[in-house]
């Protein structure tokens, strides 16, 4: 070959090679862009500025977020327009089929009151008024005719009744209307009407004879400030309100005062007394002190950053702000199916200057932290909690928890991070947490009058060695339901319980037969995480360190489970027939025969009596017997394991430790335990039952008997639990490889070598 | 200028200037790398994560009954004794080849395994030996039967991955040293036995001793850092063969068990001291009897 022709050879490869490069360096840019933006986002988190559209509360930084200590007051049910009685006892009007009145206090049901409508009419807005009696707007519906009724508060009996005469030119096409808001005094009744098909909002005062005194378009919201004088809430170019008074020589239109807002408000309220507008403003409830006068506007509650109980699907619709500063808040709470009513109270309270500091380090925002923070502030001035965290929401962390883990090995090893530290959900290994970076806390444990109220079971399992390096704060509020039917079928007793292999048998059988429409579980997926978790203890010694996958009977059970799998019985998918309607989400009514429910994730969702009316209504309307057990037990033992996500431990080195063993007594004392989201079951007993008690008192329609026995039903399988802790690992690495043995990649054989090489490696690391 | 001005100013240099400019670096060093290598060393005689105790040798006894710790010890010398002589043996024939065949376009196909960041090759590594992949395509389209070559054979994967990262470096390294033996030995030898057979082992190698000794501990660094390769493929829990020495140090350290980790990593350091040691002395007593 030429010299000439080998040089354009080596230039075409040159040039081919670099081409490859450039694709190599762009992708290579591309992935570490993508990487640089996800470092960017964790570090920015860290900082505490990420700016993230999934969630509510962005650019929090615990300084930031102020000193206001949220309760979650209770939930209501009910359907219409909810209004506040403006005035002297607050309180919330709801309707389903009847009136029901609320305290707004504790949320509990004050009375109900039949609806005052005859035959023809309905309701189309109730309020109450300052004397507590209920007003409500009828509709005539053939004749289109529109009339208040005043009802007494004490028997519901009608005391007035006056059909309202409209007079402006949209009057006559009123044929889809939407009450806004009612109100009324001793001498007039102020409404608020959107035109549904002009989608305008007018304003409309009226006399105790129902005459219309007066019109007006486009008026947003106003608010009763006393007898025949209101404020008027609208936007011409600025956002404004004006005075409006009304009395028997006419009516008295004030100026427009421009509010520094550009929006709306969806509520305003007035306190004539120290002439201060509070606004809700989307997700900020504003004040404007001076309204007649030299305004000064400051923030009074930001939800965004101040409600750490609330998520997303949580909008704020009314307010109110009590003589004390403490401001409540109604929340509809827009569910799968159902939107959910919940009261939460937020109290704010100047945090100590200076003091001692108490540094907690998250991975993300824990809500019982928050919650514990206030409690603990307050019962020791003279102390100030400071929380790091890396991420804002939990959903970012779990994204990221394993770059997590790592940040904080190399920080335990540099003892650089807080008195107090997450070490359960996921941060820390088993192993970690039997090394002394964390204090022991076993004598002090011991000693705390509100041990007796905590869940053994769990303390038991996270004691390593005879010490307790971490104190768990929540359990998984999860368990089974089955259709009891297949108890009987199965020729199982509940002191037996079911195990693993019947279940599977039962399934194979089915094949055997024929039968159609039968299936294990209600909803995907299919996996077996439950049934080697229920094993995980016949199969892995930690203490004698050994482990024996192969034994016969395990072998035996995945190759069932396998077997099943590869059978149309194993699990109905709701989702491959999205018309179908299924009851209980599972699909118990549809052949379904085992249903494993859990709380996490579900706290827009009800409460512990909604949960338990599903249950015993869905079970009246799937025509089987349901039943609610912990799980399936495992073959060779009456093992029902579970996790637990959230522990905390004790910085070892810390020079704070005592202030740091307060708050851990805070963190597990009922009232702070009381306040837990719905998907974590307190670890205190005390708190568990003040949250029956909530459920019996929210109004939700059951039966006080049906909801204790569903609770105790719920504890007894929580007291059933053996917390799998030390196990997790070992569980992970064998689900790996036996799931590759299921979807037939390897062999059983192979997958069982090579999850036994995992495990050993783990074990003797 | 004057003789006794020079020397002043060079005792100048040599007593004032250069300190000063060591110094930074001497610091820099010191505060870096030696004194938390010197921590770590420390380390190794104590337990405890916050509250340290003097144990002696018990760590380093701990280690020895860790049945772990011995698997990776055995699975990297296992590599090292497989790895390293394939890998100079390779070298130094390819070296030798392009040596006498100059081709620059192999040269730098050669070292374009260098250039490629190790994600990039790896991900063509994964695509050709996964289940369901390139060679598992082949094998079944041939008719016999395919398999998760990754899962496996794991040890002639990385051993396939080590050599392919290092054959270029070192055949450029070796070529070198070959460039550098003057082409008379050559015609000399031809024309006194006219043949070319034993030229390689009986001039060029013994020549390129020095070389040879430097690239034979470039293959044993090599080994060591076949970890990120290792890792990147098989995550954190590998196969047992490919269970090496970083493996058990990295899982350890996740573990918080920094005596466990710093005393594998001074026993690794000790026994490369040692071996390297050794090599020199043979490569000086080589030398000396040449």
């Amino acid at each position: 070959m030429k010299t000439s022709t080998k040089t354009v050879l080596l230039i075409i490869l040159l040039a081919l090679i670099i081409a490859v490069g450039f694709g190599v360096i762009r992708k290579q840019s591309q992935v570490q862009k993508e990487m640089a933006e996800s470092e960017e986002q964790i570090y920015e988190v860290e900082e505490e500025t990420l700016d993230t559209a999934s969630s509510k509360k962005e650019n929090t930084t615990e300084e930031e977020r102020g000193r206001v200590q949220e309760e979650k007051v209770g939930e209501i049910t009910g359907d219409l327009e909810t209004i506040w009685l403006v005035g002297k006892e607050p309180k919330i009007l709801t309707a389903r089929d009847q009136y029901a009145v609320w305290k707004l206090d504790d949320a509990s049901l004050d009375k109900e009151m039949p609806f005052p409508v005859k035959e023809g009419e309905i309701v189309k807005y109730g309020f109450l008024d300052e004397q507590g009696n209920i007003w409500t707007l009828i509709e005539n519906e053939n004749e289109k005719k529109y009339s208040a009724v005043q009802t007494a508060q004490a028997d519901g009996g009608e005391m007035q009744r006056m059909e309202l005469t409209f007079q402006d030119a949209n009057a006559e096409s009123f044929s889809n209307i939407t009450v806004k808001k009612m109100y009324a005094d001793t001498q007039y009744l102020y409404a608020l009407i959107q035109d549904d098909i002009n989608q305008k909002r007018n304003f409309y005062v009226f006399d105790r004879n129902g005459n219309q005194l007066y019109f007006e378009e486009n008026i947003w919201e106003f608010v009763w400030v006393e007898d025949g004088k209101l404020l008027l809430h609208g936007k011409d170019r600025d956002s404004f309100v004006r005075e409006l008074a009304v009395s028997d020589s006419g009516i008295e239109n004030g100026e427009n005062i421009s509010l520094p807002y550009s929006g709306l408000a969806t509520r305003i309220r007035y306190d004539a007394e120290n002439d201060v507008l509070y606004l809700l403003l989307e997700q900020k409830i504003e004040k404007l002190s001076g309204l007649h006068g030299k305004k000064e506007t400051s923030l009074l509650l930001d939800l965004q950053t101040n409600a750490w109980m609330i998520s997303d699907s949580y909008n704020p619709a009314d307010f109110w702000v009590a003589k004390d500063g403490s401001i409540s808040v109604l929340y509809l709470v827009y569910g799968e199916e159902k939107i959910g009513k919940e009261i939460h109270r937020y109290v704010p309270y100047e945090a100590t200057a200076g003091g001692e500091e108490l540094v907690i380090t998250l991975p993300c925002q824990i809500d019982i932290v928050d919650a514990a923070v206030a409690v603990y502030e307050q019962k020791y001035p003279d102390r100030h909690v400071k929380i790091e965290k890396a991420y804002q929401t939990e959903e970012e962390y779990l994204q990221y928890s394993s770059v997590y883990a790592e940040q904080m090995a190399l920080r335990l090893m540099t003892g650089d991070y807080g008195d107090i530290l997450l070490s359960g959900y996921g941060v820390f290994s088993m192993e970690t947490l039997s090394t002394d970076a964390f204090l022991d806390l076993k004598d002090w444990y011991e000693k705390l009058p509100v041990a007796e109220e905590i869940n053994a079971n769990i303390i038991d399992a996270i004691t390593i060695d005879g010490a307790l390096r971490g104190i768990p704060v929540a359990l998984n509020n999860s368990y089974c339901v089955v259709n009891e039917d297949f108890f009987e079928q199965a020729d199982v007793n509940e002191d037996d319980m079911l195990t693993w292999s019947e279940v599977l048998e039962q399934a194979i059988l089915w094949e055997e037969e024929g039968t159609e429409d039968k299936y294990l579980l209600g909803q995907s997926p299919f996996d077996m995480t439950g049934m080697l978790a229920s094993n995980i203890y016949d199969l892995v010694d930690l203490d004698k360190k050994t482990i024996d996958i192969r034994q016969d009977w395990f072998l035996d059970l995945i190759q069932k489970w396998k077997a099943v799998g590869e059978t149309s019985h194993a699990c109905l998918d709701t989702s491959f027939d999205p018309e179908e309607e299924h009851i209980f989400e599972v699909g118990l009514d549809q052949g379904a025969v085992l249903s494993f429910t859990s709380q996490a994730g579900r706290r827009n969702h009800g409460s512990l009596a909604k949960d338990a009316l599903s249950f015993y209504e869905d079970e009246a309307k799937a025509g089987v017997r349901f039943k609610m057990i912990k799980g399936i037990a495992g073959e060779k033992n009456r093992n029902f394991t579970d996790f637990s996500k959230q522990f905390f431990s004790v910085n070892a080195s810390s020079e704070k430790k005592e202030m740091a063993l307060d708050f851990l007594e805070i963190l597990l004392s009922k009232e702070v335990q009381g306040r837990l989201g719905y998907e974590f079951m307190p670890v205190n007993r005390e708190a568990c039952e003040a949250r029956l008690e909530a459920a019996k008192k929210s109004g939700v329609p059951i039966d006080d008997q049906k909801l204790q026995e569903f609770y105790d039903t719920m504890q007894e399988n929580l007291d059933q639990v053996d917390w799998l802790y030390s196990y997790s690992y070992y569980l992970n690495d064998l689900m790996t490889e036996l799931e590759r043995y299921v979807q037939d990649e390897v062999s059983l054989e192979e997958a069982i070598t090579s999850a036994e090489e995992k495990m050993w490696l783990r074990m003797n690391e | 200028m004057s003789r006794k001005k020079e020397k002043s100013l060079k005792t100048d240099l040599k007593t004032v200037y250069m300190p000063g400019f060591l110094l930074p670096s001497l610091l820099g060093v010191f505060i870096f790398y030696l004194l938390p290598v010197a921590e770590s060393f420390l380390y190794t005689f104590t337990q405890g994560v916050s509250e340290r105790e003097f144990v002696g040798l018990e760590n380093f006894a701990d280690l020895f009954s860790s049945s772990a710790f011995r698997l990776s010890v055995w699975n990297t010398f296992r590599f090292m004794g497989v790895g390293v002589p394939i890998l100079l043996a390779f070298s130094l024939t390819v070296s030798y080849l392009l040596h006498k065949h100059q081709s620059n376009m192999i040269r730098f196909c050669l070292i374009v395994p260098l250039i490629i960041p190790s994600s990039a090759y790896l991900s063509g590594i994964q695509e050709i030996f996964k289940k369901n992949g390139f060679l598992d395509h082949l094998v079944t389209g041939l008719g016999w039967n395919g398999a998760d070559y990754l899962t496996q054979y794991p040890f002639l994967i990385v051993l396939f991955i080590y050599l392919l990262k290092n054959v270029g470096y070192l055949t450029i390294v070796m070529g070198s040293a070959m460039e550098e033996i003057p082409k008379e030995f050559y015609d000399i030898y031809r024309l006194e036995k006219e043949a070319d057979s034993g030229y390689l082992f009986r001039i060029v190698i013994p020549l390129m001793a020095p070389t040879l000794f430097f690239s034979l501990i470039l293959a044993i660094m090599g080994c060591l850092k076949i970890f990120r390769e290792v890792w990147i493929i098989y995550g954190n829990n590998p196969p047992m063969q490919v269970y090496l020495l970083q493996y058990f140090m990295n899982n350890n350290f996740y573990k918080l068990n920094f005596q466990r980790l710093s005393s594998a990593a001074f026993l690794v350091i000790l026994l490369l001291t040692i071996f390297i040691v050794l090599l020199l002395k043979i490569q000086n007593f080589v030398r000396v009897e040449k």
